[in-house]
Parts: C-alpha cells; structure tokens; sequence
C-alpha cells in the first residue's frame, strides 16, 4: 500500500536534504567553527557561512512550492493536522504501551494524535526558521538582528530536538513503529499490516502507484 | 489523501497558483543573489556607521618578523563584538585565501593568531564583515614573515623584528609590544628550554 504519493515523498526528501544541511552548517558555526571549513565547505569551496545562507533560501523555495503547487496535499496535511476526535486522548494514554508493543489504542486520522503535534512543531520551528533566517540576511547587523539571532537559536533547537525524535521514531528503535520509515523512503509502500497498525482508519485513502 | 477530499476552488486555482509559485521562486533566486553591498549598507545603517567604515592592522606593521603565536592589533571605526550581538566583526584571512571559508574571527581590538604558519613571509588581510557575516569593503593588508626561531614561542609580539632605528610608532609605555622594544626570541630566552 502506498501511503504517500510520489510527490509528497520528493517533497519530505527535499526537505531532509535541505535540512540535513542546514542543520550541519548550523551547528558547526555554532560550536565555533566558523572560520574553519567543515568537510562540505571544502568540498564546495565555499564558506559554511555561505553554503547555510544558501541552503536557506533552498529552504524558503521548497516550502514556497510545498505551500502553491503542493496546495491539495498541504490542504490536506493541515486538515488531517487540525482534526480532534474522540478517542485521541486514550490514544496518547496508550502511547507508551503502543510504542514498545505496537498495540495502539485506535484513531481516525490520516496522521495519528501524537504525529498531529509533531506536525505542529514542525511547521511552528520551520516557519519560525524561515522568517527569522530571512530577518537575519536582510538586516544583516544591528539590535534587531541580534533579537533575530536568539530566535533563530531557539528554533534550531527546538528543530534539532524534533528531528530527533522524528529519527527515533521511523528507525524502529521503538517496536511499535517498526515499518513506518517505509511510508517516505523508496516507493512509499507500507505492508498492510503495519498500515493497520499504526494508521488503522486510513486504508480507504491510499493511492497506488 | 485523494482528489475527492479536496475542495474544487483548489482545483481550479491550480495553473495559477504554479505561476504565483514559480514567480515567488524566481524573486527568492534574485534575493539570494542580491548583491552584498547592499546588505553592507544595511548593517551599516542599522549598527551604526557605515559609508566611511575604515580598518587598519596597526601591528604588526608591514614587513614585520613575528614569531608564533603571535598578537594582531587592528583599529576599526566601528564598533565590533561577536555576531549575536549585532556588531560587525573581522575576518583575518592568510595568504590571499579569502574565497575559502579559512579565516579567524575577531571580536576585539587585539587577536592572537595560533594558527600554525609555515616560516617565511604571509600575507594578513584584516576585513570588517557585517553581523551575518557578509564582508564590507573595509579592510586592511600587511605582510609579515614568521621567523622560525620564533615558532613555539609564547604569546603578544615577541617575535617582532626591531631594526634599532626609532621609527616614531613607539607609544611611550614600556610595553612588549612598542616596535622599538627589545627584540626576545626563543634562541636567547633563558626561560625556553
């Protein structure tokens, strides 16, 4: 079964990219290095000062496009994002059994409650990334600037701690998600039997390749 | 997600939303390549001072012998200070390499340079690069040769060479640092062993 279409996956492959890199060069200028080229700058003979600043505005594009041609599943994403049913606070009262035996108590959505809430920090961190990322190229110094330095930290932070968890969660350290990197990776096709597992309801909205 | 669960007005925007897309992408490809004097005279405006910003590598002097590691002194007409501050900051680069990503970043006046450069003669160019680490035109160029009997040596000038002619750069104060102290190399050092 195919979860996510072809699209979508370019879109989160996209993504990963842009923000493996961001993330790289973040934190090698933030511990200092700056100054002292990190493996990619020496590849691209660029500063990583640069190669970030650049790697941004691929950031800003991608999610320009996500947000305009991608408009049907980003219609959909904050839709299935934004749903509450009843059950969902059993579902995360579950949650640690379900993570380590893959017994999940039932819920309705496209995206299960506690990916409802990543959703949302994501988009939050992301967008809070962008705007301050873009403050901070255009203002280029000044009080302002260094207001926009600490949000973009935070952010980074925030981001940095999501996409953590994100990896621990599709790795399969977590018995219960076993299967579900699958979703993203490759031809995006989910064994039934995982589907059933972690998104029981949303069988009847799958596409085939 | 299928086709069916998606309002029409979506649908039927579509084309025009791919040009909206597509514009908004080519405008953030010009941003990106926007030219770096302007975000220059933005910093400039914003931390105060800019048009005239002026840098000057005030030791060591051109055609100085240092040892290393050795101190780097610079005068700015701006303030600097670390980036998240807001402040401008300097960039050191060796050697002509300023394409490259390899400099030292300075936040203060005096810089100790601990980088291992080879004996012989380099070149130091000193530019102010905004907060977002955008070079200005502001910048300063010397040469000095990094003798090899100061290599391993301790910190400040204290390989500087002193030709024992007063140049009038000395500033009165018996410091290490006046260009007319006396010359300490690691070869009469009775502490280096």
């Amino acid at each position: 079964m195919v979860r996510n279409n072809g699209l979508t996956r370019a879109f989160h492959a996209a993504m990963f990219l842009v923000t493996v890199v961001l993330g790289g060069t973040g934190w090698w200028l933030r511990s200092g290095r700056e100054g002292r080229p990190s493996v990619l700058a020496d590849l691209l003979d660029t500063p990583d000062t640069e190669i970030h600043r650049m790697a941004g505005w691929a950031l800003v594009g991608i999610a320009g496009l996500g947000v305009t041609l991608g408009v049907r599943a980003a219609w959909t994403f904050a839709r299935e994002t934004a749903r509450v049913d009843r059950g969902d606070g059993r579902w995360f009262a579950r949650w640690p059994v379900g993570a380590f035996t893959g017994r999940f108590a039932p819920h309705r959505g496209h995206f299960d409650p506690g990916q409802r809430l990543a959703n949302i920090a994501f988009v939050a961190s992301l967008t809070t990334l962008i705007v301050s990322g873009v403050a901070l190229t255009t203002l280029s110094g000044g009080p302002t600037f260094a207001t926009m330095v600490r949000i973009h930290r935070a952010a980074t932070v925030a981001l940095t701690v999501l996409v953590i968890g994100h990896m621990v969660v599709v790795s399969g350290l977590l018995p219960g998600y076993r299967g579900a990197w699958r979703a993203m990776v490759g031809r995006g096709r989910v064994p039934a039997a995982v589907m059933r597992r972690l998104w029981p309801s949303s069988g009847s909205h799958h596409h085939r390749d | 997600m299928t086709t069916d669960t998606i309002p029409r007005p979506f649908r039927r925007r579509r084309a025009r939303l791919g040009a909206a897309a597509l514009a908004s992408v080519l405008a953030v490809a010009a941003a990106a390549c926007g030219d770096d004097d302007e975000s220059t005279e933005a910093a400039g405006s914003d931390s105060g001072g800019s048009g005239d910003m002026t840098i000057s590598v005030s030791e060591p002097s051109d055609g100085a012998e240092v040892g290393s590691p050795f101190d780097v002194v610079v005068d700015t007409s701006v303030d600097i200070g670390e980036p998240d501050t807001g402040l401008h900051h300097v960039h050191l680069y060796y050697d002509g390499d300023t394409d490259e990503g390899d400099y030292d970043l300075v936040y203060e006046p005096t810089f100790t340079v601990d980088r291992a450069l080879d004996p012989g003669e380099h070149t130091i160019e000193a530019v102010i690069a905004n907060a977002d680490h955008s070079l200005t035109d502001a910048r300063d160029e010397v040469t000095v040769t990094v003798g090899e009997a100061g290599a391993g040596a301790g910190g400040g000038t204290p390989g500087q060479s002193d030709d024992g002619t007063d140049d009038g750069t000395d500033d009165g104060t018996d410091d290490s640092s006046d260009d007319d102290a006396p010359t300490t190399t690691a070869a009469d050092d009775p502490y280096d062993y």
